[in-house]
């Protein structure tokens, strides 16, 4: 049987596939995706191209993309990993617990085989890592700031130059305005300018929040049109998702796009790469030959095809993912309100903590609203019946703010991930992840998280509780295959190669040795473009 | 089934729910009916049915003692399929309010509370009854 040999393998179609892809294809080698590729057919196409209000008001089949056919998008647990994905959006999820097992007491991921990975929930927000962040991660300062600069110019980003423009966008000099701010967040950032020096002092910093949404058209994607269906639709494409730059890329002649399978390890032989995946979902051997491989599956996804492809089962690699809480608000003086014509369902504001005011090591809340999300998600935290619950929060809903808070993590012997023997499972295993803070961070981001609470105070926004939906849920991994400059197994050298192998590059969060508080999906894109210009150079 | 929803349709917004919402209902029901449920709660979903006025009590009981309770779940089933219809829409959506419907917020605050007290003892009535 021939076996096929391609040029380029990207594995993922997540945001470092979709960037490194990109970069590959405009240099024009010949360039093969291998991904899963679940899609949602039910209920994108159902979605009117009308304001989230306008739907509620006149939609008879509402309840199909907001709440789902088999009200999918209803939950009854706790606080965990999904519980806020919408039916539109649930596809995100789809046959990972089949395929993507992991089990832990202690972290609980979220990981996706969808068609744009992560990308296809990502709540868009595009901060730079600082120079010391990039330094501790172990990525190139100089070449990371241009990079940035590729990838604002690819995808579309809005921001301000404003009071956090140091956390936020960095030198970053291409972007559009940040969108409209409603008036929830308008009446923060005025109390926040009236008392700027104090809390500048205390080392808080408010500003817009960078994001990959589109305020000005923008190649041939619309500006944002304020319908406040963010969570559920991106029919305009004002919102950049991964599978936005894979469709491109599928209209040029040396890109290829192979969906339905799962890549579960690889082969390096003297000419080629040997590449294995299971078809889904009747889970059928395939293989395939490559020249270059460069995985981009996420730090958790090329962890496992790194441990399969070593046939080390004792294995432990690291793993680092931001510690999150979230604590919902009420900023009394919008109560009564009407809900504004220009809402926005992401994040408004970014507030960073900054004590040391030395850009690293910071702590960052971000500030967003819950309007589109509907009332049946919260009204369930309330110690009320539902009756009266309903009057209560649906008077709060316009006072309602949602703070969600980031601490940096850091390389520890109690965060790691092995791969455990499981016939249960397609590929014959799963993940085993333990997760634990030390003492001293628990209390130190216990403490930031209460001066957060303390200054939004003084903005006007009082908390209403402290929830910590457990490790995992901030859905930033990274840090498996740490970068390192000596010839270590499992780790990668500085360009992103596999240290051990002459053609399999790491283009996603695998190789940070330190994440930092702000998201890092941005830094993630604009490390996979450099990995994708590494792998052309490294010939 | 359809009169159950019925009953939590009117308990939550005093009206008949559309047509769809019971078949959704029926269908979502049908589909957690297969997790077991413990005796308690079922008497208390049996008696909350069959006597409809005590439904407030029973959960603004539930919600300090109890939130997950099956009684809680259906209700909160209906609560999500009403809010996602358009025949209901006046009763989530959010609206602007004169400075004196916070009077009217504390008043049902007030009024939930009173329930849940309530609610408390007719829990305990039944687990003694049973």
């Amino acid at each position: 049987m021939s076996v096929k040999l391609f040029d380029y393998v990207v594995i993922g179609s997540g945001c470092s596939g979709a960037m490194a892809a990109q970069t590959l294809v405009e240099a024009g080698v010949n360039v093969t995706m291998i991904d899963v590729g679940k899609q949602d057919t039910t209920y994108a196409p159902l979605i009117p191209d009308k304001h989230f209000t306008d739907i509620r008001r006149t939609e008879s089949e509402q309840y199909r993309y907001l709440i789902g056919d088999e009200l999918e998008g209803v939950g009854w647990g706790g606080v965990g990993k999904g519980e806020q994905i919408t039916p539109a959006r649930r596809h995100i999820m789809q046959a990972t617990e089949e395929y993507l097992r992991i089990i832990s007491d202690t972290f609980s991921p979220l990981e996706s085989l969808g068609y744009g990975g992560l990308g296809i929930g990502w709540g868009l927000q595009c901060w730079q890592y600082s120079p010391a962040d990039l330094r501790a991660a172990g990525l190139p300062v100089g070449a990371m700031t241009k990079a940035y600069e590729t990838v604002s110019s690819r995808i579309g980003i809005s921001g301000s130059k404003d009071d956090a423009a140091q956390y936020t966008l960095g030198k970053l000099k291409t972007f559009q305005p940040s969108p409209v701010m409603d008036e929830n967040h308008e009446r923060i950032y005025a109390k926040y300018a009236r008392r700027r020096a104090y809390f500048n002092a205390r080392g808080f910093f408010l500003g817009r929040t960078p994001l990959a949404l589109i305020t000005e058209d923008f190649q041939s994607r619309k500006a944002y049109a304020y319908n406040e269906m963010d969570f559920y639709s991106d029919k305009d494409r004002s919102a950049w998702r991964p599978w936005i730059t894979v469709d491109q890329l599928r209209q040029h002649k040396n890109f290829t796009y192979l969906d339905g399978h799962l890549v579960t390890k690889f082969a390096e032989h003297k000419n080629y790469t040997e590449i294995h995946c299971l078809t889904v979902p009747d889970n059928k051997l395939v293989i395939f030959h490559c020249r270059k491989l460069v995985l981009a599956s996420g730090s958790l996804g090329s962890a496992r095809i790194v441990l399969r492809s070593f046939d080390n089962s004792d294995k432990k690699l690291p793993l680092l993912c931001n510690p999150y809480t979230y604590i919902p608000c009420l900023q009394p003086a919008m109560l009564g309100k009407a809900m504004g014509d220009k809402k926005l369902g992401f994040a408004q504001l970014s507030l960073f903590l900054d004590e040391a005011k030395n850009n690293f090591g910071l702590s960052v809340a971000s500030l967003y609203d819950y309007h589109s999300l509907m009332l049946f998600r919260i009204v369930k935290q309330a110690p009320l019946n539902f009756a009266d619950a309903r009057i209560v929060m649906r008077y709060l809903m316009p006072a309602l703010e949602i703070m969600g808070v980031h601490h940096p993590d850091n390389l520890s012997s109690d965060k790691y991930v092995r791969l455990v023997a499981d016939n249960t499972t397609p590929t014959g295993d799963h993940l085993q992840a333990a997760y634990s803070l030390s003492a001293d961070d628990q209390a130190t981001y216990s403490q930031r998280e209460r001066k957060f609470i303390g200054a939004m105070r003084r903005m006007g926004t009082y908390a209403l509780k402290r929830i910590n939906p457990g490790y995992g849920a901030s859905i930033h991994y990274a840090g498996s295959l740490q970068f390192g400059k000596q010839q270590q197994a499992y780790s990668l050298a500085p360009n992103g190669q596999l240290h051990g192998t002459r053609s399999v590059f790491v283009a996603d969060s695998s190789g940070f040795n330190y994440l930092p508080a702000r998201g890092l999906t941005f830094t993630i894109m604009a490390n996979a473009h450099l990995t994708a210009k590494e792998a052309l150079r490294n010939v | 089934m359809n009169h159950e929803a019925s009953v939590f349709s009117h308990y939550l917004t005093k009206r008949q729910p559309p047509t769809h919402a019971q078949a959704l209902y029926a269908a979502k029901v049908a589909e957690v009916a297969s997790e077991t449920i413990p005796p308690r709660e079922q008497r208390q979903l049996s008696f909350a049915l069959s006597h409809p006025w005590c439904i407030g009590l029973l959960d603004g009981g539930l919600a300090l003692v109890n939130p997950h309770a099956e009684l809680r779940r259906r209700i909160y089933i209906m609560f999500a399929i009403l809010e996602a219809s358009n025949q209901h829409h006046q009763y989530f959506l959010v609206r602007r309010r004169g400075p004196f419907y916070v009077i009217y917020v504390v008043f049902v605050g007030i009024r939930a509370s009173l329930k849940a007290m309530c609610g408390l003892v007719l829990l305990q009535l039944l687990r003694k009854r049973s």
